[in-house]
């Protein structure tokens, strides 16, 4: 290693950091060793770097310095989730009770008043017929049916659309001397009505009546052992 | 940026690295009340952008360049101070006296300041001894040669306003030619 290559390296040869390869810090310290102007050269340089690095790493440190550091950042995490987390937070929640209360508002206008006149028309009114009844069916569901005309109207007390065996049929509720009859109006579009009136249980207050229709019958669920009760007198005549 | 560092893993920071941290802050200042601002500076700084610390073993360097960005930004936005042009930062021709004359800290202090800001990090961060050309290259986003060659020159200034007789002369050169910066 010539002299020029030597200085070159003095930099990199400094003892607490020393970036040199092996072999090179190797080559740097026998040229060292043969040459003295090399030599007392990187003694001043090491020497000049001892005084400048003892000097400039000689600062006291002041006294609580960590403590203080410490509370500094907590402080700061602090105020970190206060603006990045709660206070977003408490925005959203506020906006939540907000529209709580505006839709908390919404709902609780005033309810609608009853017609109680139409009410009882609807429900009790003596002039109630097979034909008002079908017209019934048509104006609330807008269902087509038949009801059984034997029936002696004056007696129903309830119509409206019920289940029966999955599917959804209009319903005819009668009351006679303290006994109920229900009358479901079965269509042949959704039952096998032939099967139906085939499979009439004997011994069960359960009657199959035909319709005028011949795409509905009306299975009739009473008690009372009579359905004679439930029907007008010139039905009841004529069974 | 992701959420804060832990309160534990912040702590451990400030704990292993607060010293070393505040006397590079002191060095590039001057003053013990803006050392002390710059490190808690640096400190909440990191706190902030713990999740870039992907080497817990660099958290050290790691650390040096968070407080060096804190501090380019406090010089940015203070007025141009007057210091060394950087055509009189020149290698030293005049051998060192033997024994070499006594350090005042004081002086060095006044010397490292009267240096360009990446002349006074870089001599800084070499006397801290315990960074690598190669660190001081990445911390400062310079080439390693840059770094080198700026050290030479860094160093040379220091050598001949402190230890060269005629120091206080060359002080006095300084000063006349940075009084108009």
């Amino acid at each position: 290693m010539d002299c020029k290559t030597a200085r070159l390296l003095f930099d990199f040869a400094r003892p607490l950091s020393c970036e040199l390869e092996k072999g090179e810090a190797e080559r740097l310290q026998e040229h060292l060793a043969d040459c003295s102007e090399c030599s007392s050269l990187f003694r001043v340089e090491r020497k000049v770097d001892e005084y400048f690095g003892q000097t400039m790493r000689t600062v006291a440190i002041p006294e609580g310095l960590a403590n203080r550091l410490k509370t500094k950042v907590n402080l700061e995490r602090r105020r970190w989730y206060r603006q990045r987390i709660w206070l977003p937070s408490a925005a959203v929640a506020i906006a939540v009770v907000l529209i709580g209360v505006f839709l908390g508002l919404r709902t609780s206008r005033p309810l609608p008043g009853v017609n109680l006149e139409k009410v009882y028309h609807d429900n009790i009114s003596r002039n109630l017929s097979a034909q008002s009844v079908n017209e019934w069916f048509y104006d609330t569901y807008k269902v087509k049916t038949t009801a059984p005309p034997q029936f002696n109207y004056l007696c129903l007390i309830h119509r409206d659309l019920a289940q029966f065996e999955g599917k959804q049929v209009p319903l005819l509720v009668f009351f006679s001397d303290r006994e109920l009859a229900r009358v479901y109006i079965l269509s042949a579009k959704d039952f096998d009505l032939k099967a139906i009136r085939e499979a009439k249980p004997t011994g069960y207050p359960v009657e199959v009546l035909p319709s005028n229709d011949p795409n509905l019958i009306y299975v009739v669920i009473f008690s009372g052992g009579q359905l004679d009760r439930f029907l007008t007198r010139s039905q009841d005549a004529s069974t | 940026m992701g959420l804060p560092g832990s309160q534990r893993n912040v702590e451990r920071l400030v704990n292993e690295h607060y010293e070393s941290l505040y006397r590079f802050a002191y060095r590039l200042t001057g003053t013990t009340a803006d050392a002390e601002d710059l490190t808690q500076e640096a400190f909440c700084s990191a706190q902030l952008k713990y999740d870039q610390l992907r080497d817990p073993a660099r958290a050290k360097s790691w650390l040096f360049s968070i407080l060096r960005n804190a501090y380019l930004r406090r010089l940015r936005s203070e007025k141009n101070k007057a210091v060394v042009s950087t055509d009189l930062l020149e290698d030293l021709a005049e051998p060192l006296p033997d024994p070499l004359p006594p350090v005042d800290p004081e002086r060095l202090q006044e010397t490292i300041h009267e240096l360009p800001e990446v002349f006074r990090t870089l001599i800084i961060l070499y006397y801290f001894e315990e960074f690598s050309y190669r660190d001081i290259a990445e911390q400062m986003d310079l080439p390693v040669g840059t770094v080198m060659s700026r050290l030479a020159r860094a160093k040379a200034h220091l050598k001949s306003r402190l230890m060269l007789p005629d120091g206080q002369v060359a002080a006095e050169a300084i000063r006349r030619a940075t009084d108009g910066l």
